[in-house]
């Protein structure tokens, strides 16, 4: 469990299943996670997955709930591709319900996120793709340090119309560098 | 003709290219361009269990790669997608010559034009992407040559030869592959 200034994050657990997929299934998620169809899971999918995750449970698949401090569950983060020979790790975020976005949750969730990736994986580089059309996300990632390095164009067919992604990173010597900053203005 | 350009002709792979290939992929100047895990020596077995996954694969019809043949039928490479969006309509491709004798030599071009007027006129896709090692100037000249743009560089994305290396992601839209035709 990683405790930050305004979230947690913590291990999935079973009954996390209907929260979970009721959160994944708002449109404002579904349709700026994934570059796949846009459609709303049933509750089965999310506990078969539950399933295959904790019988496949390894360190090259790595999920958080994110809480609030006071124990409501308001999303989920975690790894996609990690290549561990380049040191380099793809991640993804989501905070479901309106009513929790732009208060710095998400934020919070990602720097605990990044702060694992290379205090504890010993990576170089975490990625992220993120959609243009997603400004909030692009001003959070950003905030936490994330840099655009380019503009996939027309890449997402999306809402009658092709729009761009982003690519975003930080380095470790970003990180560090970031870090080491805050350490003197304490 | 569909599969042939002005010096090469892309076809089907056959177990008679798992010889040659294996050669092409201990070739360390081949690999070290092409992959980006660290290489592994092939055997005869290896590279035959390779080619029957890309069978398997080409059943679904998502992902394919071809042979590169020049145009008096001498094996010297191949090229293909290595994942298909087809929802987004996005091909990512792969290329590589092989054969270090036609490095240089426009081959490679030739090939990759060959496989663009495939995915835009027969597929219908909308846009064609690829990896390139920034340190690979020779390819990304063809790749511009083609008519790919640079939509990005992933900062120290390969680790190769004692430390990190820019990955470069450059595409071609279809409005772009048509404009000149």
């Amino acid at each position: 469990m990683f405790t930050g200034k305004k979230v947690r994050l913590r291990e999935v657990r079973k009954e996390d299943a209907e929260v979970i997929n009721k959160l994944g299934n708002e449109e404002e998620v579904f349709i700026n996670l994934s570059t796949r169809l846009p459609m709303p899971k049933p509750l089965q999918v999310e506990e078969n997955w539950y399933q295959e995750y904790t019988k496949e449970y390894n360190e090259d698949f790595i999920q958080f709930v994110i809480e609030t401090l006071d124990g409501t569950v308001i999303g989920k983060c975690g790894t996609g591709h990690i290549d561990w020979k380049n040191s380099c790790v793809t991640i993804w975020i989501f905070i479901g319900n309106p009513e929790n976005r732009s208060k710095g949750y998400g934020s919070d969730a990602l720097s605990l996120l990044v702060n694992f990736i290379f205090k504890e994986m010993n990576m170089n580089r975490v990625q992220l793709y993120v959609f243009a059309f997603n400004e909030r996300a692009v001003t959070s990632y950003k905030k936490v340090g994330f840099v655009v390095e380019g503009i996939q164009k027309k890449e997402l067919f999306r809402n009658g119309t092709y729009n761009d992604v982003y690519i975003m990173s930080i380095l470790k010597r970003e990180y560090d560098a970031a870090k080491g900053g805050e350490a003197d203005a304490i | 003709m569909l599969y042939s350009g002005q010096l090469v002709h892309l076809r089907a792979f056959t177990d008679d290219d798992i010889k040659p290939s294996v050669e092409f992929m201990n070739d360390a100047e081949i690999i070290l361009n092409l992959d980006d895990d660290a290489p592994m020596p092939q055997s005869y077995e290896t590279q035959k269990e390779w080619f029957e996954e890309m069978r398997k694969k080409k059943k679904t019809y998502k992902d394919f790669f071809w042979a590169i043949d020049t145009k008096d039928g001498k094996f010297i490479g191949g090229c293909g997608v290595n994942h298909m969006d087809r929802k987004n309509r996005v091909a990512q491709v792969g290329i590589f010559i092989g054969d270090r004798e036609y490095l240089g030599k426009g081959f490679g071009t030739d090939a990759m034009m060959v496989l663009l007027k495939f995915l835009f006129e027969e597929y219908n896709v909308h846009k064609v992407k690829l990896m390139v090692f920034d340190y690979n100037k020779r390819a990304i000249r063809s790749y511009e040559k083609c008519g790919f743009q640079t939509e990005a560089i992933l900062r120290d994305s390969v680790f190769r030869f004692g430390k990190y290396h820019d990955m470069r992601c450059m595409a071609i839209l279809k409005e772009e592959y048509f404009k000149d035709r």
